[in-house]
C-alpha cells in the first residue's frame, strides 16, 4: 500500500520534473514558485503552526493566573483584588484597600519568593531545552556541564567560610561558572569526538566537584554549617528576598534573550555536526555561545536556589508534548511551562505540611516518576 | 566547471587515505563514485563539503576557491546528502527541509514565509509534499532519503553530494531514489554520489569514477571505466560485464557463481572444489 502510494508520488515526481524548465531551480534570487498542490499542504501545515502559538499564548495567560493565586494563597489572606491594586499602585497612585500588614508581606515575602520560582523555573528549563538540543539527547538536564555541583561546591565552601547569603550566592555562581570554563577546556583537548568529549568531561568535572563537596561536609561544624550546607543542597526559595532577584535577574534574562534568538540554530544543530555544518552554519560558535548562555542562566538560578532537579530535564519534554519539538515553539513555551510548574510546586512546598518542604525534594518526586513515564509510554505516533 | 580537484592528498596521521587526486566535474553531471569499502570515498566527500581541515591541493567549487568561502557560502554552493540519518526528535518533514534554508539568512534570522514557500515547493518537486507534516522519523527509510534531497534543493546549492544515498533502501526506493537524482542532474544540477553497486553507475550516472589505494583508477563514461578488469582489481570479484537492450544498459555478473556449460565460472575443477566447500561445511556442522 504504502509502496504503491510512493510509486504514485514518484510518477507525479516524473511529470514535475520533465516539464519543469531546467535551472529554474537554481538561480538563487528567483522568487520561489508554488504549485497549488504545495499550496494546499502548506495551508495545512501553516494552520497547525497557528495552533502552536496559539497554545503558547495560553500557556502564558495559565502563568498569570498561577500568580494571581500564588500572590493570595498564603497564612496571610490578600485577595485577587488587592494583588493587582497593590501592584499597579506601585506605578499609578491608587485608593488604599490594603492594609500596611499585607503591603509588607506582598512585597517583602510573596513578590520575590513568587518573581525568584518563576525565573529559575524559566532559567532551568530554557537551559535543559537548549542543552537536549545542541546534545543531540533527551536525557540531558541543565547541569550535564558540572554547572549544579560547581555551584554546591562553592556554596559549601562559602558556607564553611562564614560568608553571608549574599556570599553564599556569589560563591556558588563563580565557581559554577568556573567548573562548566574548565569542562570547556577540558574538552577542545579530548581526542574523542568533540561532543562526546564535552558530555564525558563535564561528568568527570561534576563527580569532582560533588567529592570536594562531601569532603566540606566531613569538615565542616556539625552544629549550625552541616545543617545550613545540607540543606541549600536540598534547594529552597524560604529565604528569597528582593536582592537574590535583582541580583539573578540580569544574568538570567541576558541568557534566555540570546537562546531565545539562537532558537532555531538549536534546531539545525541537532540535526548533528556535519549536516549543520554543510547547511551554513559554524557549528564550534553556535553550540559554543548557547553553551555560555545556558550555563550562565543555570548558575545565576542554581545560586540562589540551590539544587533543584528535574524541572531542566522534565519541563522541555512537557513543552515538546503540547507544542511539538520545533525549538521556535519549544524555547517559548518551555521558558512559560517551567515559570509556571516551579511555582505551582513551590506553592506546595510552602503549603503543605506545618513545616516547609525543600522544593529539590519535591521536584524529585514528580520528577522522577514522570520521567518513568515517559521512558515507558508508546510513542504518540504509533 | 562545478568542481575541481588538484592534487588533493589527504591522510589520518601516517595513513595515507587519498594520495594526489586531480579531477573535474562539468555543470549538470552525474559522477558516480566507486570503489571498496573504506577506500577513501567519505573521505573525498569529507574534503569536498569542508568538513576535513587538513588537506592539501586545490578544491575549487563552481569557481571558487574552497578555502576562501566561508560556511554560510560553501553552504550556497554545495548541499551534502548524508547515508542515513536518525533524528533524535521528530520534526516534521516541513521543518527539517526548512532548516537547510538558513544558508541563505542573515545571522540571527529565522526562515520567514518565502523560504515557507519555497521549502513546500522543494517538497512537492521530489513528489513528497503531502508528508509535510508527517514526523520525519516516522516515515519509511525511501521517504526519508526524499526529504533530504528535497532539503539539498531548498539550499539551492548547485552542487550536490550523497554518500551512498541508497545503501539503506530496498530494491524498489533505491530505483526511485536514484531515478529522481538522475532527474535532478536533468535539471543542471551537478551530483557526485558514491554507491557500492557498479550495475547501478550504468544506468544512473553520466561519468564514474573509480577510486583504488588512494588514488584515481579510472574516470570517465561508465561503459568505459567500469569493465571486468577493473572489477576484479577494485572488489576482488570476478564478473563478467554484460550488455542489455542494445547496449542501453550493463550488468556485471559474477561469474563464479553461475554455472558455464556445467562448469561453475571458468574454473575446470569448479565442480570438484564446490564439493569439497560442501564436504567442509558438513564436517564443521
Amino acid at each position: 500500500m504504502t509502496q504503491q502510494h510512493t510509486k504514485n508520488q514518484m510518477d507525479q515526481t516524473k511529470e514535475h520534473a520533465c516539464s519543469g524548465d531546467p535551472k529554474r531551480m537554481i538561480n538563487p534570487k528567483e522568487e520561489a514558485y508554488v504549485n497549488s498542490h504545495a499550496r494546499e499542504c502548506m495551508c495545512k501545515g501553516t494552520a497547525r503552526s497557528r495552533r502552536a502559538n496559539i497554545l503558547i499564548i495560553v500557556l502564558a495567560v495559565i502563568l498569570v493566573v498561577v500568580m494571581t493565586i500564588s500572590f493570595m494563597l498564603g497564612k496571610y489572606p490578600i485577595d485577587p483584588g488587592q494583588v493587582w491594586s497593590l501592584l499597579i499602585a506601585q506605578v499609578v497612585p491608587l485608593d488604599q484597600t490594603w492594609t500596611n500588614y499585607q503591603a509588607t508581606i506582598f512585597f517583602g515575602v510573596r513578590l520575590p519568593r513568587l518573581l525568584l520560582a518563576v525565573l529559575v523555573g524559566c532559567a532551568l528549563s530554557i537551559a535543559g531545552a537548549a542543552y537536549q538540543g545542541i546534545f543531540q539527547n533527551p536525557l540531558v538536564s541543565p547541569d550535564i556541564l558540572g554547572a549544579s555541583q560547581g555551584a554546591a561546591f562553592g556554596a559549601a565552601l562559602s558556607i564553611m567560610l562564614g560568608a553571608s547569603s549574599v556570599g553564599i550566592s556569589i560563591g556558588a555562581f563563580i565557581v559554577s561558572m568556573l567548573a562548566v570554563a574548565l569542562v570547556i577546556v577540558v574538552s577542545q583537548r579530548a581526542r574523542c569526538g568533540r561532543l562526546l568529549g564535552v558530555v564525558l568531561a563535564g561528568i568527570m568535572v561534576s563527580s569532582l566537584f560533588s567529592a570536594a563537596v562531601s569532603f566540606i561536609k566531613l569538615v565542616a561544624d556539625p552544629t549550625d554549617q552541616l545543617p545550613q550546607i545540607t540543606y541549600w543542597l536540598m534547594g529552597s526559595f524560604t529565604s528569597a528576598s528582593m536582592n537574590d532577584v535583582l541580583w539573578v535577574i540580569i544574568p538570567i534574562a541576558l541568557g534566555c534573550v540570546v537562546l531565545f534568538l539562537m532558537r532555531w540554530r538549536i534546531d539545525i544543530l541537532t540535526m548533528g555536526d556535519d549536516e549543520a555544518r554543510t547547511m551554513g552554519v559554524n557549528v564550534g560558535r553556535t553550540r559554543l555561545i548557547i553553551i555560555i548562555a545556558a550555563t550562565l542562566v543555570t548558575a545565576a538560578s542554581v545560586s540562589v536556589s540551590g539544587i533543584i532537579g528535574w524541572v531542566g530535564l522534565v519541563v522541555p519534554h512537557l513543552a515538546r508534548m503540547l507544542v511539538g519539538c520545533d525549538y521556535r515553539k519549544l524555547i517559548p513555551a518551555s521558558m512559560l511551562l517551567g515559570s509556571g510548574f516551579l511555582l505551582v510546586v513551590d506553592d506546595v512546598s510552602r503549603l503543605v505540611g506545618t513545616a516547609e518542604i525543600p522544593i529539590g525534594i519535591l521536584t524529585a518526586f514528580v520528577g522522577a516518576p514522570f520521567f518513568l513515564y515517559l521512558i515507558t509510554r508508546k510513542d504518540r505516533f504509533e | 566547471m562545478s568542481l575541481q580537484v588538484d592534487h588533493l592528498s589527504f591522510s589520518y596521521g601516517s595513513h595515507v587515505v587519498l594520495d594526489d587526486i586531480s579531477f573535474e566535474v562539468p555543470d549538470g553531471m552525474l559522477v558516480n563514485v566507486l570503489g571498496h569499502n573504506g577506500v577513501g570515498k567519505s573521505t573525498l566527500f569529507r574534503c569536498i563539503l569542508g568538513l576535513e581541515d587538513s588537506w592539501t591541493g586545490s578544491i575549487t567549487i563552481n569557481g571558487k576557491d574552497a578555502r576562501s568561502l566561508s560556511i554560510a557560502e560553501y553552504a550556497r554552493e554545495m548541499a551534502y546528502i548524508p547515508q542515513t540519518h536518525s533524528s533524535v526528535y521528530a520534526y516534521e518533514v516541513i521543518d527539517v527541509v526548512l532548516m537547510s534554508t538558513t544558508a541563505g539568512l542573515k545571522a540571527l534570522a529565522k526562515p520567514g514565509h518565502r523560504q515557507l514557500e519555497f521549502a513546500y515547493e522543494c517538497l512537492d518537486r521530489v513528489g513528497i509534499a503531502d508528508l509535510a507534516d508527517r514526523p520525519y522519523t516516522n516515515i519509511s527509510g525511501g521517504e526519508q532519503q526524499l526529504v533530504l534531497i528535497a532539503r539539498a534543493l531548498a539550499q539551492r546549492a548547485q552542487t550536490i553530494i550523497m554518500d551512498e544515498p541508497t545503501s539503506a533502501l530496498d530494491y524498489g526506493n533505491q530505483v526511485r531514489v536514484l531515478s529522481q537524482i538522475k532527474h535532478l542532474a536533468g535539471e543542471g544540477y551537478t551530483i557526485i554520489e558514491s554507491t557500492h553497486y557498479p550495475d547501478q553507475a550504468f544506468l544512473f550516472s553520466d561519468r564514474t569514477l573509480v577510486l583504488n589505494d588512494g588514488t584515481i583508477l579510472c574516470y570517465g563514461d561508465p561503459k568505459d571505466t567500469i569493465t571486468d578488469k577493473v572489477i576484479n582489481e577494485v572488489y576482488g570479484v570476478r564478473v563478467s560485464v554484460e550488455s542489455l537492450y542494445n547496449d542501453q544498459v550493463r550488468v556485471c555478473v559474477p561469474i563464479d557463481e553461475i554455472e558455464i556449460g556445467g562448469h561453475r565460472g571458468n574454473h575446470c575443477d569448479g565442480d570438484e572444489s564446490h564439493h569439497d566447500f560442501q564436504r567442509q561445511v558438513r564436517r564443521k556442522n
